[in-house]
């Protein structure tokens, strides 16, 4: 077991970080007069990851859409108790989530930390599942599919990366569709489990009101050490341009909503992550509050409070998003573009970069403010492969030429889609 | 149990404006929320929704838009908000700050009583012309006050809970909406939005509700002073209780394009005199839908596999439980089924000790961990100020209440449920 503190002399904060002998990364952030700590169980496997193999098998697999979600589902049941009936006697909050390139299981609990963490690490590592107990299912997340065919927010952006990707999975639902979990069945899922719920390919990221101590004594009992197994992804052959322009579905809502995508060149994962933080402040100068385009945008009601710029980045992906409301989402698009484009020439706004800046470092030091804050901010980090407490050296070393490059160099308003959903 | 330094104090800057505060130096921010709390009047709502919007937008100071979130940016981003909060039959406006601590400043700045000039300034010194709110401004946060209201059918979940209570309440203030009427912003004028901001302003009983890690000794000077400009007569808040009335299981059905139909059920509690009672009903409603252990989610969900969600809340304000689910259009009488049995299982005392101790401590541990944001901080205190400010509890004292709380009484609480309306969202025949 390897043992290292890592200290913030900027936040006067310090967390651990362990090699475990069973091949688990653990990162621990005791937090001092906070009454709930906060436990993550993360790997790194997403809806993204249907095609892959193990450096120990000859062929790729190819996997229905949905099943890493499918199988955090079916996590939680083990052949006695579901671990909700286990959490029921510890008083735990518990949880878990799927994205696009993790899934992660999560408890938050203000007592009996011990025994709760013993039940997550317990159930993450103890799957069974049989063709009944998957069937069972089916009902279920069928719901959760049909509850998101009818939230607009999200439909507008799912279509949105059906239509900026071509070959990317991230083009896929995170759930998969009621057609696609219909195909799966419990051999399927040992194969996914099998695969990326290797400990190697895991990490255990806690922050809160707990004792290092207690973690160590808990992972020595319950975690087994885990063959060091090499995930090897099927490589994604994606275009650098858009597969639409543009992209339009109806559901009832009041006004139309749009996401309109710019597409960047995704590099490995970690430059990926280092990306965003510059991506966001050109965003912030481009389309936040302080810019004279959203004025703009907003005093000519084109769009109202609900819009947003934000960075969306993942392990092979790279995108800018501007979301919001209006009547008429064209002529946004437009504007929007036209702006990238003036930003281009004419350079970007000192003072505004500025202000840009310190609205990220607020925003940033706000994650490290609360136990689940940090815990997933050390997940994040660590994943993609960079120490947590460097984002906020890396925000206040961006520079306005590093800003103004990137600008110039990845932001192509060729590579743009504009989706919208409104009523028929 | 971790150790926490919550110390809650609320004193009268004048009668009926109170300064509270939460100081707690674990937090690495601070917010101020300064509450403005007038009685539910269906003919003002409308334009009183429209005035904290009018207030974020601009003020003497900073003169527009942009030259106010200009200096939110030079505060490290600091959030800056106005909403429209319902509290029983009282319309509560807000606005809020919130921004980090002056230790983590990269300048050394005093940022804590930048936010509450800021505040101060919106709220006392709006940016107006000759005497009102300026055309221009107005005309814009009208149109996005009613893409506001409007937008209430983009979320079919909480759209169907609305439509749900609006029936339940028929007719009285619980059932005015918070944010007003879309087709009553039209007549609103720059004078009527400023008559409505004066209004406010000189009328209003006002909280301002401090959490953080700054002991807002400064924070509480700057409000001190200004408000000691302001008029001194007030209104009075006094909450009030949901009235009676009752419909029979009235069943109400609304098709919209959907691909899930969404099942709401409303229920009543009679009026309950102690907080021991309305305790009894929160766990019940808890081991009810509150938890993933609970008998909705292991029936309706884990065994009849109907729906991803069915969960259940108590809203003590109202004096009611909301059932809601979302599920296949042709399921709703199998669901709805389901959730009578299980409340009639409650009533019937088919659950075990386990189950309620495990119900009370899921409860217990939820409450506890309000401690640990500032916002979080905030809108309990808010909250308790709201239901009784003689007897304000912090989380740990009103949990602990609970554990008292026995199958018996348990029992009787679900027994006190009567359904009043049945509201069905289903897709277009």
């Amino acid at each position: 077991m390897r043992q290292e503190a890592i200290y913030s002399t900027r936040l006067n904060d310090e967390y651990v970080k362990i090699e475990h002998d069973s091949g688990l990364t653990m990162l621990l952030c005791p937090m001092k007069g906070f009454s709930t700590s906060f436990a993550l169980f993360s790997t790194e496997y997403g809806s993204i990851d249907v095609s892959f193999k193990t450096d120990k098998e000859d062929d790729f697999v190819t996997v229905p859409a949905g099943i890493a979600h499918y199988l955090e589902h079916k996590l939680f049941e083990s052949e006695d108790k579901d671990a909700f009936e286990r959490y029921a006697k510890t008083g735990a909050s518990a949880n878990a989530y799927t994205s696009f390139d993790k899934t992660a299981y999560l408890f938050g609990c203000s007592e009996n930390f011990k025994e709760s963490l013993e039940i997550l690490l317990d159930f993450v590592t103890s799957p069974y599942f049989t063709e009944q107990t998957v069937q069972k299912e089916q009902g279920i997340i069928g719901q959760e599919i049909r509850m998101y065919d009818d939230d607009p927010q999200w439909r507008v952006m799912v279509n949105l990366l059906e239509a900026v990707y071509k070959n990317n999975p991230v083009k896929t639902d995170i759930a998969g569709t009621v057609e696609s979990i219909a195909q799966i069945n419990a051999d399927l899922l040992y194969r996914c489990y099998n695969t990326f719920y290797n400990l190697n390919n895991m990490v255990l990221t806690i922050a809160g009101n707990f004792e290092v101590a207690d973690v160590l004594e808990v992972a020595d009992k319950i975690l087994k050490k885990s063959d060091d197994v090499k995930v090897i992804r099927m490589p994604i052959d994606e275009p650098e341009d858009v597969c639409k322009k543009y992209v339009e579905a109806n559901l009832p809502v009041s006004m139309p909503l749009f996401n309109i995508g710019i597409k960047h060149k995704p590099s490995d994962k970690t430059q990926n992550a280092k990306v965003q933080l510059i991506d966001e402040m050109i965003l912030d100068v481009i389309a936040g509050e302080v810019s004279p385009l959203y004025r703009r945008l907003y005093d000519s009601g084109l769009i109202n409070s609900s819009f947003a710029a934000e960075s969306f980045v993942g392990r092979d992906y790279v995108m800018s998003l501007f979301a919001g409301e209006s009547k008429n989402p064209d002529e946004v698009y437009r504007q929007i573009m036209a702006e990238i484009e003036r930003a281009k020439s004419e350079g970007i706004d000192k003072e505004r970069f500025n202000i840009a800046k310190k609205s990220l470092y607020g925003k940033y030091l706000s994650a490290f403010s609360t136990p689940e804050g940090v815990a997933s901010m050390m997940q994040a980090a660590h994943m993609y492969n960079f120490e947590m407490y460097s984002m906020l050296d890396e925000i206040a070393s961006v520079s306005l030429d590093d800003a103004q490059n990137r600008l110039n160099t990845a932001f192509d308003t060729e590579k743009s889609v504009l989706s919208v959903v409104k009523s028929k | 149990m971790g150790h926490t330094e919550c110390n809650f104090k609320r004193e009268e800057l004048m009668p009926n404006v109170h300064f509270s505060a939460v100081t707690d130096k674990k937090f690495k921010f601070d917010r101020i929320t300064v509450c403005l709390i007038m009685p539910m009047d269906r003919q003002k709502v409308t334009v009183n929704a429209l005035v904290p919007f009018l207030l974020r937008r601009s003020c003497e100071k900073y003169p527009d838009f942009t030259a106010l979130n200009k200096k939110l940016g030079e505060l490290y981003g600091a959030i800056l908000d106005a909403d429209v909060g319902k509290f029983g039959a009282h319309q509560v406006l807000n606005v809020l700050i919130q921004g980090i601590d002056d230790r983590f400043s990269l300048e050394n700045e005093n940022l804590t009583e930048e936010y509450a000039k800021l505040l101060s300034d919106m709220l006392f010194y709006p940016d107006f012309e000759n005497g009102v709110f300026k055309q221009e401004a107005v005309n814009i946060e009208k149109q996005s006050l009613k893409d506001l209201i409007e937008s209430e059918i983009n979320e079919k979940r909480t759209y169907a809970i609305s439509q749900c209570m609006q029936s339940m309440f028929e007719g009285s203030e619980f059932a005015v909406k918070k944010y007003g009427y879309a087709d009553e912003v039209e007549n609103i004028t720059a004078e009527s939005a400023a008559d409505a901001y004066r209004n406010i302003v000189e009328n209003a009983a006002v909280e301002i509700v401090c959490s953080g890690s700054s002991d807002f000794n400064g924070v509480k000077k700057i409000f001190a002073d200004i408000f000691s400009n302001a008029k001194k007569e007030r209104a009075v808040f006094e909450k009030k209780d949901a009235p009676n009335q009752k419909n029979d299981a009235r069943e109400v059905s609304e098709e919209m394009d959907v691909n899930q139909g969404k099942l709401v059920l409303g229920f009543r509690v009679p009026k309950l005199s102690t907080k021991r009672e309305k305790d009894a009903v929160r766990i019940m409603t808890a081991m009810l839908g509150g938890t993933t252990f609970s008998k909705l989610f292991l029936n309706v969900r884990e065994k009849l596999s109907l729906c991803y969600y069915c969960a259940a809340r108590y809203d003590k304000l109202s004096s009611s439980v909301i059932v809601d689910s979302g599920i296949e259009f042709e399921n709703k009488e199998k669901a709805q089924k389901e959730i009578i049995n299980q409340i009639k299982s409650i009533e019937n005392g088919d659950f075990t000790d386990e189950e309620l101790s495990q119900t009370i401590l899921f409860v217990k541990n939820a409450m506890n961990s309000l401690t640990d944001s500032p916002s979080s901080v905030s809108n309990w205190y808010l909250t308790q100020i709201l239901n009784d400010a003689d007897n304000i509890k912090s989380p740990e004292q009103d949990s602990a209440d609970l554990e008292l709380i026995s199958a018996d009484e348990v029992k009787k609480a679900a027994s006190l449920l009567s359904l009043d309306t049945v509201y069905f969202l289903k897709g277009k025949e």
